[in-house]
């Protein structure tokens, strides 16, 4: 059930973000295949990257917004009444969820970051930088960054889907329901950031010195970094699926 | 019995919603929840098939609570265009029968052939009657225990009415299944209920087979219903 629950997930937000990344890689492949042709390439660089800061400025904002809509308007609206009526377990309509924005997540931060890499790396043409790019991405201590990033992402989302469902589970005084869903969301947010600093404070940057280090190949992986975000992400999940059980769809 | 319902309060706030709900349905019969708006209908609705959790009292769908176990066996067409009109017809055909096994794909091809329904349509682009005949004939193509029908006849006008009450009981097995369905319009499904619960403020005012209320109040259900709500309606 959860993978077709997903399928409708990813096929109803497939077009915002394709065409978010569509815009992104016809960007990279214009300055790209430009560089050739400019006269005063420095300049053009700097021009270039600011553009490319304020696109994703605004893509982040609007993957923010398509985040927000596939959870809010597909459970809490109308749409709600046919998905809180599937013989599906509740809790499979949030993976549902947390899997697609992290599927998102994950797609539009490769595509930006081969796009970064192929307009302005590119040695010997944007097709050259592109297998660069790739290279990069499969070296071993990005792959750690992918799965670091991929754990604070699962926070992020799932505290970000508690502040929406916590909202919309108000009863009477929807305002004053979601303004204290997002203080609470803030100072949860708080907390595990003060988690983090509290670790990195005590033991230090240096990862073979800090405790609750794992060696792989070559790499070392701070699990205490990791895990406080996966655990602080399914308090968020349990509290979801708690007022689920609860949810008044009126 | 497919629907088991005994000492149901609901309350919206301080606002009762419900009070003393005991209504028993079983296999093979067609109840109509009678009612004008705000008497409850909905909300009586909205528990059975889930969507509201916070009631007191017991409320039992065959053998389960209402919940993702008794959803597979409930059809439940609600008020509201339920069913995300970013989807063609035919991709909802799909998705209904992706998550419900007592789908039938054929069936519901067939109707929206009779319908002149173009399959490939999104519904976003066809007029509120057609995709109200779609979420009718996706619903109508399970071979559900419960079909709970919410106002099915509300905002539609008098030829649809005739053409929605057809595909009801052209659809629905007797032998296996039985219709809840809520109407502020009586006359148009007088003749097809056998059942009637009548709803004001909450409570069940009346309720019994249709028959034997047409002869212990010696009128029709609708007179009844214009008799009892005048100053409600």
């Amino acid at each position: 059930m959860l993978f077709k629950l997903l399928k409708y997930d990813l096929m109803y937000s497939k077009n915002k973000f394709l065409s978010m990344a569509g815009i992104l890689v016809a960007y990279a492949l214009i300055f790209g295949f430009s560089v050739p042709f400019i006269q005063d390439l420095i300049f053009a660089n700097i021009s270039a990257m600011v553009l490319f800061g304020l696109i994703s400025m605004v893509i982040t904002k609007l993957s923010i917004i398509f985040v927000y809509q596939n959870y809010a308007k597909n459970l809490f609206s109308d749409h709600g009444y046919l998905m809180f009526t599937l013989p599906v377990k509740p809790y499979l309509l949030l993976v549902t969820k947390i899997f697609s924005a992290l599927i998102w997540l994950n797609f539009m931060t490769l595509v930006s970051a081969v796009a970064f890499v192929v307009a302005f790396f590119g040695q010997h043409g944007p097709f050259f930088a592109l297998s660069d790019a790739i290279d990069f991405l499969l070296d071993g201590t990005h792959v750690w960054l992918f799965i670091h990033m991929n754990a604070i992402g699962f926070f992020v989302i799932s505290l970000f889907f508690a502040i929406i469902t916590l909202g919309h589970s108000a009863v009477k005084s929807r305002v004053v329901h979601s303004i204290v869903a997002v203080v609470l969301g803030i100072t949860y947010f708080i907390l595990w950031s003060e988690a983090q600093g509290w670790y990195i404070r005590t033991f230090g940057w240096a990862t073979q010195n800090q405790p609750l280090t794992v060696r792989i190949g070559n790499f070392d992986y701070n699990m205490f970094l990791l895990g406080s975000s996966i655990v602080f992400g399914l308090v968020a999940c349990l509290a979801i699926i708690k007022l689920y059980k609860r949810m008044e769809l009126r | 019995m497919i629907l088991d319902i005994k000492g149901l309060y609901k309350n919206y706030g301080k606002k009762p919603a419900l009070k003393d709900i005991n209504l028993q349905i079983p296999t093979g019969r067609i109840v109509g929840l009678l009612g004008p708006n705000g008497s409850g209908k909905t909300t009586l609705i909205k528990i059975i098939t889930g969507l509201l959790s916070q009631y007191s009292g017991t409320v039992k769908i065959g053998e389960n609570i209402p919940g993702h176990l008794a959803n597979a066996t409930i059809s439940y067409l609600p008020d509201k265009s339920h069913v995300p009109t970013w989807l063609t017809v035919s991709r909802a055909i799909t998705f209904f029968q992706d998550f419900y096994h007592d789908f039938n794909k054929e069936q519901a091809i067939s109707m929206l052939h009779s319908m002149n329904i173009p399959l490939d349509s999104r519904l976003k682009h066809l007029s509120r009657g057609q995709q109200e005949k779609v979420q009718l004939s996706l619903i109508m193509s399970r071979k559900a225990a419960l079909y709970v029908l919410d106002e099915p006849i509300g905002a539609v006008d008098p030829a649809s009415r005739d053409f929605i009450i057809d595909t009801i009981l052209k659809n629905y097995d007797s032998k296996h299944s039985s219709i809840l369905l809520s109407t502020h319009i009586i006359s148009d499904i007088e003749p097809m209920i056998d059942q009637a619960v009548f709803l004001k403020e909450g409570e069940i005012f009346l309720q019994g087979e249709v028959d034997d209320i047409r002869e212990e109040k010696g009128s029709s259900l609708d007179e009844l219903f214009r008799e009892v709500f005048k100053n409600v309606v």
